[in-house]
C-alpha cells in the first residue's frame, strides 16, 4: 500500500466531505432540507479511507408525527376562523337578532302606551320590518359562509390533487433511483415536504413499501396515492342538498363520497364546522324565526284592530307558500320519485335539527333525528295505542300511516307532519332529508303594512254591573284566532242547539218516542217532566203541574209532533202504541253543557254560599214555631227565633229551664236529663251553639222555671190522616175515614159532617164545611169517590148522630200538610235563592206559595202540588218539595226549607248569551271557563246577583290588552323553556364557546406542531457554526492528505537522490 | 441541544410577531376601554353582556312608559279636581235651593247656575287628551263618553269600564287611565233615588210607579232579576228576568208565563216587585225595564236643575216631594264627593307608585350597568401594566435578536 495511494484516497474522501458540507451550507435556508453527513470508512484491504455513504440525518417517526400534528392544527385553525366570524356576526350590535328584538319590543311598548297613536303604530311596523330584515340578513350571511366553504373545498381539492400527483411522481423517481442503487437524499426530502404540505389540507396515514414508495390513505383508508398512481379527489354535490358540496374520491371509475370520513387538515376543519355549527345554527335561527313569527301571529290574530276587525298576520304564515315543500329533500339517487311537504303543527315542539328518513323496504323505514341520533322506526312508532288506518287519522306526534302499495306516507313527530306523495312504491335505500326549520329565517317576512290593522285591542270587553256588591272580577281571554271576525259571523248565524231533554228508558209499551231539541231557547218554557199519553191516534201532553200543553192533544204529522214554534222541541212517535200508553219527557239539565255562547254574554252568579245543597236530605224541614210556657219564671216571652236550623230538633222537647242563680238557667230535656246551662244576657238566651235557637224575653232573671216546646206536637210525631169525632154521644156507631185516592183527597172543603138522618131508612148525608151535600146514601161504606175517600161506618148509629171528618189537626188547628222530602233535582241551581224558604198553603186559592227570605220576600212558586205531590221548582231553583199526598194541607200551613251549608260544593255561574241560551257553569276562582273561541276567568269573591256582561269591544280603540299580551311574549318561555332572546343568547354562546374551544385547540395544536418541528430542526437542520467547524475539519484533513503526498514525494525524491 | 441556524431565525420571527400582536391587542383594548373586543374573546361573558344590554334597553323603555303614564294621570287628576270643585258648588246650590224662603224665580235662577255647571261638567267629563282620545270613555277612546239623551235630558255613559294598563316594571303593570264607569257611574246608592229605565219601541210600558216607600225593595228586586224583559204576544205577556227566569207578579199573583192579559183583574196594572206598572199598550213586541239607582254627578246636576225648575211647593205633597228630592240629591252628592276623594287617592297612589317604580328602575339600571361594565370594560391598571410588560418583552426581543444574529463562527475563521 503506497502512501501516495493513501493520500489520494484521503484527499478524495475529504473533498467529498467538503462538498457535503458545502451542500449543507448552501441549503441552510431550504425548506424541508435534511442535513447530510459523510460517513468515512477505513478500507481494510488496502488501507486508507473512503466516504462510504452520505447519511440523511432524518427521523421518519418524527416526520409522521409532524404530519399528524399539522393535520390537526390546520383543522382547528380552519374551524376557528369560521366559528369566530359567525360568532362576531351573531353578537355584533349591527347584525344581532337580540338587539333588533329590543328595538321591536320597545316599539311595541310605545304602541302599548298609546294605542290610538298612528305614529306609534307605524314605528312598530317599521321595527317589525327591521327585525325581519335582520333575520333575513343574518341568514344570508351564514349562508355566505356555506358558499365560502364550497369555494374552499374546491380550491383545497385542487391543491390536494396537485400534491398527490407530485407524491406519486416522486414515488416513481425514488423507485427508479432505488432500483439504480442510490436514492438521492433530495428526492426523499422533496417527498417528505410534499407530504407535510398535504397534511395541511387533509389528514392521512402512510405506508412505506420496500420499493421505497409511500402509499397515502385518507378517511377510513381510502387510497389517495398508491405507489405510482394518485387517485383524484373531487367535489360532488351533496346527494339531497344541492347547495352543499361534498368530498368524493375517484377509485377506478366510481366516485365515493368520503365527506363524513375525512378528518384533519383544512378540509376536515371546514367540513366539521359545517356539520357541527353552520347547519345547526341555521336550524336554530330558523326555529327562532319560526316560533317568533308563529307566536306573535297567534296573539295578534286574537286581537282587534283600530277598525274593529280581527287581527291578521303580522308575519308570513309559517306553513304558507313553498315553505312546507322546501323542508323536504329527496336524494337524487332514490328510485322512488317523491314529493313531500312538512307542515308545522306545534312550533313549541319543533326541534332545531335535521332528520334523515331511510327506507329499507317499501314498508319499513327509519327516521334518524340529527340532534341526538334518536332512531324511530315503523315498529317503534304508532305504539301509543291507536294505529291510524288512514292519513287523516294521523293526528298525534308519534303516529304515521304508510300505504306501502302507493308509497304515500304521513308521519307526525316532534310537532310537524310529513306528507309524502310518491309516484311509485318506495324501495330499499330511498333516503330523504327533513329540515323543519332550516329555511325559516330566510322565509320570515312582514305581512302587515297598514298601521290601522295592528290588532292591539281584545275583541271582547267585560262590563261590570254598576250595582255589583261583591269583589268579583271577570276577565276574558281570546282562545281562537280571528275571534273578532268569527264572532261577527256567528252573531248572525243560527244559535247552536243544546240538547236538554231525555226520554226515560220506559217509553210507550209498544210504541216508541224520540226527541229532538229544535230550538234551545224555547225549551225552558215548559214545566218538566212532561207526560205524553197516547189517546187513539192523538197524543196528550201534560206538564208537571198537570196542565195540558196549549193545543194538546196533538196529532202527529208523519209521526212527528212538531212543537218547535212553541217549545223548541219535536217529538217523533212510532211503533204501535196502545191507547193509554204513556211516556214521560224529562228535563236533563246536566246535558246542557254547551260552550258555544255568543256574546253579549250575561254572567251572573248563582251562589256565594259556601255550600250548595247537593243531594238528598240536605235541605231539612224545621219544626214549626216553638212556644214558651212562662211557668214560674216570671219572664215574658217576646220571640223564639231559630238561629241555626241544623241544630234544632235533636233534643227531646219540651225543654225545661230552671234558674240556678244569677242569670243562669239549667236546661233539661223532656226526660229530665240536664243538657247545658244558658245565661240571660241583655234580654236574650242565645243558644245558637247548642240547640240553634235564641229566646228574647222581657223581665229579669229570677227564681223559677219555664219550658219551651214545639207549638205543633204533630211535627214531632207523625199522626194518622183523619180523625172522625162523634158529634153526639150516642155511642152506637163509629165512622172511620179511609183514603182511596190520594190525588183527590185535597179537593174537599173540610171538615165534612156526616149526619145519620132521622127521615128515611138509614140515610147518611155528607156535607162539606160550606154546606154542599156530597153524598146521601144508605149505611155501609160511604164511598166519596170524587174525593178519594171512603167512610166506613160500624155499629148502629142513632138517629141524629153526627160525625165530623176532618184532617187531623194539632192543638192550634194548624199545619197538617207534611213535607216528606226536599229533593235536589238540579244541583247547579240550588243556592240561587235566599234561604230559608217558606212554604205556605192557602185553602182560599188551594195553592202553595214558596217564598224566599228576602225582605220583602219574593214569591218563587205558586201552584198546587203535582200528581206525585211535589212542588217542582227544578227549572227555577233546582229542587222539588215532596208533599205527603195523604195529608190534607190546612189553610196557613207553613214550612221552612233551610239551606244546608255543611257540604261545600262548587259555585256556579249562569251564562246567558245573545240568543237567550242559558248555561250553568261550575267555576273555581282564577280558573278559566272555556267557551267558543274565548274563555272567561272569575276572580275574587262575587256575590249572588252580581252581574257582568261580556260583549264585543265595539269602538275599543284605546284598548291595549292584546298588545300587552304581545309584549309579554318577549319574556315568555316559548323556545325550549327560554324566551326568544335568551335562546338567541344561548345560540351565540354555543357558537362562541365552540369557537373558543377551537381556538384553544388550534393554539395547543400549533404548540405541539412547533415543538416537533423544533425537534426535527434540531436533528435535521443545518447549523452554520457546525458546518464552519466541519469545513475547517475537512479542510485540515485535506491539507494533511496533501502533506502526505508531499511526504511521499519527499521520500521518493530522497530515494532518488540517494540512489 | 443542537440548534439549527434556520431555527434561530424562524423562532425569533415567531416570537416577535406573537409579542407584537399581543401588544397590539392590549393597545386596542386601551384605546376602546373594552375588555371584550369581539364576542369570541370571551363567549360566555359576551352572552351575559347581551343579556345585560337587553335588560337596560327594557328598563329604559319602562322609564318612558312611566313618563307617559304620569302625564296622563296628572291630566286626569287635574280634571277630577275641577269636577270636585263643581260638586262642592252643586252641594251649596242644593242647600240654597232647598231653602223654603226662596220663591220660584229664585229657584229658577239657582237652576240656571246649575245648568251652567251641567255644561261645565259635560266639558270636563268629555275631556280629550292631546291625541284626541277621550279620557274617561274606557277602551272606547274615540267614543264620547257622556252624551245627552234628548228624550230624558239626562246623560248616558257611552264608554265602557276598560282600563289601560302600562308596564312600568318587570312584573308591574299600572293603570294609566280610569273609566267614567268606575269614577262617575259607580257611586253609592241613595235610598229612594231610583228611576225607571225603559227601552221599548211600541210603548207598552207606561207609568212605573216607583215611590219613596217601594223604591228600595224594588231596587233589590231588580238587582236580583233586572233587567226585565216584557214579551207581548197576542195579548199574552211573558216577563223574564236577567237569567231568563219567569217572573212571578205580586198582582195578579201568577207567574207571568204567557199570561193572558185579558184575565188581569187589575188591568192595565200589574204589580211586580211591589211596584205598579201600568201597561199602556199590549202591542206584540218586546220592552225592557230596568232601573237606574246610581247617579253620576252630571245626572245629579240635571236632576237638581229640573227639580229646581219644576218645583211645585204650593201643595204640602209637592213641597214634601221637592224636599225629599233635594235630600236625595244632597245625599247623592255626598256619595259623589266620597267617590271623587277615593279616585284622587287612587290616582295619587298610582303616581306615587310610578315614582317609586321609577327609582327602582333607575337603581336596577345602575346595577345592571355596573355588572355590564364588570364584564365588558377594561381594567386600566391591569391593562397598562400588561402593556408595559409586553412592550419590554418586545424591546428585549429586538435587542437580543440583533446580538444573536451577529454570532457566527464564520466571523472568526479566516
Amino acid at each position: 500500500m503506497s502512501l501516495l495511494t493513501l493520500a489520494t484516497q484521503s484527499l478524495q474522501a475529504n473533498q467529498t466531505a467538503l462538498a457535503v458540507t458545502g451542500q449543507n451550507i448552501s441549503n441552510v435556508n431550504t425548506e424541508g432540507y435534511t442535513r447530510q453527513r459523510p460517513v468515512f470508512l477505513s478500507r481494510e484491504d488496502l488501507g486508507g479511507v473512503s466516504v462510504d455513504q452520505i447519511d440523511r440525518v432524518a427521523d421518519a417517526f418524527l416526520n409522521r408525527q409532524i404530519w399528524a400534528d399539522s393535520a390537526t392544527y390546520s383543522s382547528y385553525d380552519a374551524f376557528k376562523d369560521f366559528a369566530n366570524e359567525l360568532d362576531n356576526l351573531m353578537a355584533s350590535d349591527v347584525t344581532s337578532i337580540s338587539k333588533a328584538m329590543d328595538d321591536y319590543f320597545g316599539a311595541l311598548q310605545t304602541a302599548v302606551d298609546d294605542p290610538v297613536s298612528l305614529p306609534n303604530r307605524e314605528l312598530y311596523i317599521a321595527q317589525s320590518d327591521a327585525l325581519v330584515k335582520r333575520f333575513n340578513d343574518l341568514d344570508v350571511h351564514i349562508r355566505r359562509q356555506q358558499d365560502t366553504i364550497n369555494g374552499k373545498l374546491e380550491s383545497n381539492v385542487a391543491a390536494i390533487n396537485t400534491i398527490s400527483g407530485h407524491i406519486a411522481q416522486l414515488n416513481e423517481d425514488i423507485a427508479i433511483a432505488k432500483a439504480g442503487g442510490d436514492v438521492s437524499s433530495e428526492l426523499l426530502d422533496m417527498r417528505d415536504a410534499k407530504l407535510e404540505e398535504l397534511s395541511g389540507y387533509i389528514g392521512f396515514t402512510t405506508i412505506e413499501q420496500p420499493s421505497g414508495e409511500v402509499s397515502v390513505f385518507v378517511g377510513n383508508g381510502e387510497p389517495l396515492v398508491v405507489g405510482l398512481r394518485a387517485n383524484s379527489v373531487s367535489t360532488i354535490l351533496s346527494p339531497a342538498d344541492s347547495s352543499q358540496l361534498n368530498l368524493g374520491i375517484q377509485i377506478g371509475s366510481t366516485v365515493g363520497d368520503i365527506t363524513s370520513q375525512v378528518s384533519g387538515g383544512k378540509v376536515g376543519g371546514i367540513l366539521d364546522y359545517r356539520e357541527e355549527i353552520l347547519n345547526s345554527t341555521l336550524d336554530e335561527l330558523g326555529r327562532m324565526a319560526m316560533v317568533f313569527a308563529n307566536t306573535m301571529n297567534e296573539q295578534h290574530q286574537k286581537g282587534m284592530d283600530l277598525d274593529g276587525n280581527s287581527g291578521g298576520l303580522l308575519f308570513s304564515d309559517i306553513n304558507a307558500g313553498s315553505a312546507p315543500s322546501n323542508r323536504f329533500l329527496s336524494e337524487r339517487d332514490n328510485l322512488a320519485r317523491v314529493s313531500g311537504q312538512v307542515i308545522i303543527n306545534d312550533v313549541s315542539k319543533v326541534e332545531a335539527t335535521e332528520y334523515e328518513l331511510i327506507f329499507s323496504s317499501n314498508s319499513s323505514f327509519t327516521l334518524i333525528r340529527g340532534s341526538d341520533d334518536a332512531r324511530f322506526t315503523n315498529t317503534s312508532l304508532n305504539n301509543n295505542g291507536s294505529t291510524p288506518s288512514s292519513a287523516a287519522e294521523v293526528d298525534e306526534d308519534g303516529e304515521f300511516f304508510l300505504d306501502s302499495s302507493t308509497g304515500d306516507l304521513t308521519l307526525r313527530i316532534d310537532g310537524f307532519t310529513l306528507t309524502m306523495d310518491s309516484q311509485t312504491i318506495l324501495s330499499q335505500g330511498d333516503k330523504f332529508l327533513i329540515r323543519p326549520t332550516r329555511n325559516a329565517a330566510s322565509e320570515i317576512d312582514t305581512v302587515i303594512n297598514n298601521a290601522r290593522q295592528l290588532a292591539l285591542a281584545t275583541p271582547l270587553a267585560v262590563a261590570e254591573n254598576a250595582g255589583n256588591v261583591g269583589t268579583g272580577v271577570v276577565s276574558v281571554a281570546i282562545a281562537e284566532n280571528n275571534y273578532a271576525d268569527l264572532s261577527a259571523v256567528s252573531n248572525t248565524a243560527t244559535p247552536p242547539i243544546a240538547s236538554g231533554l231525555v226520554v226515560p228508558d220506559a217509553p210507550l209499551n209498544t210504541g216508541t218516542v224520540a226527541l229532538q231539541v229544535t230550538d234551545s231557547t224555547r225549551i225552558n218554557n215548559l214545566s218538566y217532566p212532561l207526560s205524553l199519553t197516547h189517546t187513539a191516534g192523538d197524543y196528550a201532553i201534560v206538564d208537571s203541574t198537570g196542565s195540558a200543553l196549549a193545543g194538546s192533544p196533538f196529532t202527529p204529522v208523519a209521526g212527528v209532533i212538531d212543537l218547535t214554534a212553541q217549545f223548541g222541541l219535536s217529538i217523533t212517535v212510532g211503533g204501535a202504541p196502545g191507547v193509554g200508553e204513556a211516556s214521560s219527557i224529562e228535563y236533563d239539565s246536566t246535558s246542557i253543557d254547551d260552550n258555544s255562547l255568543t256574546p253579549p254574554l250575561n254572567v251572573s252568579f248563582l251562589s256565594a254560599l259556601e255550600g250548595v245543597a247537593k243531594t238528598g236530605n240536605q235541605v231539612t224541614t224545621l219544626p214549626a214555631n216553638l212556644t214558651a210556657n212562662a211557668g214560674t219564671s216570671g219572664l215574658t216571652f217576646n220571640a223564639i227565633n231559630i238561629t241555626d236550623a241544623e241544630k234544632v230538633g235533636s233534643e227531646s222537647y219540651p225543654l225545661t229551664f230552671t234558674h240556678t242563680g244569677g242569670s243562669n238557667y239549667q236546661v233539661t230535656d223532656s226526660g229530665g236529663a240536664p243538657l247545658f246551662v244558658t245565661t240571660l244576657t241583655a234580654g236574650v238566651f242565645d243558644m245558637t251553639a247548642q240547640i240553634g235557637i235564641s229566646v228574647n224575653v222581657a223581665g229579669a232573671a229570677g227564681a223559677g222555671a219555664f219550658t219551651i216546646q214545639p207549638a205543633d206536637a204533630n211535627q214531632v210525631e207523625y199522626s194518622p190522616v183523619f180523625t172522625a169525632t162523634t158529634g153526639l154521644p150516642s155511642g152506637l156507631g163509629a165512622v172511620e175515614a179511609r183514603v182511596t185516592d190520594t190525588t183527590l183527597v185535597n179537593g174537599a172543603k173540610y171538615p165534612l159532617t156526616v149526619t145519620y138522618a132521622s127521615s128515611g131508612p138509614d140515610v147518611y148525608t155528607v156535607i162539606d164545611s160550606e154546606g154542599t151535600q156530597l153524598l146521601s146514601t144508605a149505611p155501609g161504606s160511604l164511598d166519596l169517590a170524587s174525593l178519594g175517600l171512603v167512610l166506613d161506618v160500624t155499629g148502629v148509629p142513632a138517629v141524629g148522630d153526627v160525625f165530623t171528618i176532618q184532617p187531623e189537626t194539632n192543638a192550634n188547628g194548624n199545619a197538617d200538610a207534611q213535607v216528606t222530602n226536599v229533593r235536589i233535582t238540579d244541583d247547579r241551581l240550588v243556592g240561587e235563592v235566599t234561604y230559608p224558604l217558606t212554604v205556605s198553603y192557602s185553602t182560599g186559592t188551594s195553592e202553595y206559595t214558596v217564598s224566599d227570605s228576602e225582605v220583602p220576600a219574593n214569591v218563587l212558586f205558586r201552584g198546587p202540588s203535582s200528581v206525585s205531590g211535589a212542588l217542582d221548582m227544578t227549572q227555577s231553583f233546582g229542587f222539588a218539595i215532596d208533599m205527603d199526598p195523604t195529608q190534607i194541607p190546612a189553610d196557613g200551613d207553613t214550612f221552612t226549607i233551610q239551606h244546608d251549608s255543611t257540604s261545600t260544593v262548587a259555585k256556579y255561574v249562569a251564562l246567558t248569551d245573545a240568543d237567550g241560551e242559558r248555561v250553568l257553569k261550575e267555576y273555581k276562582p282564577g280558573e278559566a271557563i272555556a267557551l267558543s273561541g274565548y274563555e272567561i276567568t272569575i276572580g275574587n269573591q262575587p256575590t249572588v246577583g252580581d252581574r257582568f256582561t261580556v260583549n264585543l269591544n265595539v269602538g275599543g280603540v284605546s284598548d291595549n290588552r292584546n298588545s300587552l299580551l304581545m309584549s309579554d311574549l318577549q319574556f315568555a318561555r316559548t323556545i325550549e323553556g327560554a324566551s326568544y332572546q335568551d335562546k338567541y343568547g344561548q345560540t351565540v354562546e354555543r357558537v362562541g364557546t365552540q369557537a373558543a374551544v377551537a381556538q384553544v385547540n388550534a393554539q395547543s395544536g400549533k404548540a405541539v406542531l412547533d415543538a416537533n418541528k423544533e425537534t426535527r430542526a434540531s436533528i435535521s437542520g443545518v447549523n452554520l457554526d457546525e458546518e464552519a467547524a466541519k469545513l475547517i475539519q475537512f479542510q485540515q484533513a485535506y491539507q494533511a492528505s496533501a502533506q502526505l503526498i508531499r511526504a511521499a514525494q519527499t521520500i521518493f525524491d530522497s530515494l532518488l537522490q540517494s540512489v | 441541544m443542537r440548534i439549527s441556524t434556520q431555527q434561530v431565525f424562524i423562532n425569533n420571527i415567531d416570537n416577535l410577531s406573537k409579542t407584537s400582536s399581543e401588544l397590539f391587542k392590549t393597545q386596542n383594548q386601551l384605546s376602546t376601554g373594552k375588555r371584550i373586543l369581539q364576542p369570541s374573546d370571551d363567549p360566555i361573558a359576551s352572552a351575559q353582556v347581551q343579556k345585560f344590554k337587553k335588560e337596560i334597553a327594557r328598563t329604559e323603555q319602562f322609564t318612558k312608559n312611566i313618563e307617559v303614564s304620569e302625564r296622563r294621570l296628572e291630566l286626569e287628576e287635574n280634571t277630577i279636581d275641577q269636577i270636585n270643585n263643581l260638586s262642592i258648588r252643586l252641594k251649596e246650590l242644593t242647600i240654597q235651593g232647598k231653602n223654603g224662603v226662596l220663591n220660584s224665580s229664585d229657584r229658577v235662577s239657582v237652576a240656571a247656575e246649575v245648568g251652567e255647571i251641567v255644561k261645565a261638567l259635560d266639558g270636563l267629563m268629555n275631556t280629550k287628551d292631546v291625541q284626541g282620545e277621550y279620557l274617561f270613555s274606557g277602551h272606547k277612546g274615540f267614543t264620547k263618553p257622556y252624551e245627552m239623551n234628548a228624550g230624558t235630558g239626562r246623560y248616558e255613559f257611552k264608554g265602557d269600564d276598560g282600563q289601560r294598563f302600562i308596564q312600568v316594571g318587570p312584573e308591574n303593570k299600572v293603570a294609566s287611565t280610569d273609566s267614567g264607569f268606575d269614577i262617575f257611574e259607580k257611586v253609592s246608592k241613595v235610598s229612594g233615588y231610583l228611576l225607571p229605565d225603559i227601552s221599548q219601541i211600541s210603548g207598552q210600558i207606561g207609568d212605573v210607579a216607583i215611590t219613596e216607600t217601594n223604591a228600595d225593595a224594588f231596587d233589590d228586586f231588580m238587582t236580583k232579576n233586572g233587567p226585565l224583559t216584557f214579551n207581548f204576544s197576542g195579548g199574552a205577556l211573558t216577563v223574564t228576568g236577567n237569567g231568563g227566569q219567569v217572573i212571578t207578579a205580586d198582582s195578579p199573583s201568577v207567574a207571568l208565563n204567557s199570561y193572558n192579559l185579558a184575565s188581569n183583574p187589575n188591568s192595565p196594572v200589574i204589580t211586580i216587585g211591589g211596584v205598579d206598572i201600568t201597561l199602556a199598550s199590549t202591542t206584540d213586541g218586546t220592552a225592557t225595564l230596568d232601573v237606574v239607582s246610581q247617579h253620576s254627578i252630571i245626572n245629579t246636576a240635571v236632576d237638581l236643575r229640573d227639580a229646581l225648575k219644576n218645583a211645585d211647593v204650593t201643595t204640602a205633597a209637592g213641597k214634601d216631594a221637592f224636599n225629599t228630592k233635594m235630600d236625595q240629591i244632597l245625599a247623592n252628592l255626598s256619595g259623589i264627593e266620597d267617590k271623587n276623594i277615593e279616585t284622587r287617592a287612587s290616582i295619587g297612589g298610582r303616581l306615587n307608585l310610578l315614582e317609586q317604580q321609577n327609582s327602582v328602575n333607575e337603581d336596577y339600571k345602575l346595577f345592571t350597568n355596573e355588572a355590564l361594565s364588570s364584564f365588558e370594560d377594561l381594567d386600566y391598571n391591569e391593562a397598562i401594566s400588561r402593556f408595559e410588560l409586553q412592550q419590554t418583552v418586545l424591546q428585549a426581543s429586538y435587542a437580543s435578536f440583533a446580538k444573536v444574529q451577529d454570532l457566527s463562527l464564520f466571523n472568526y475563521i479566516n
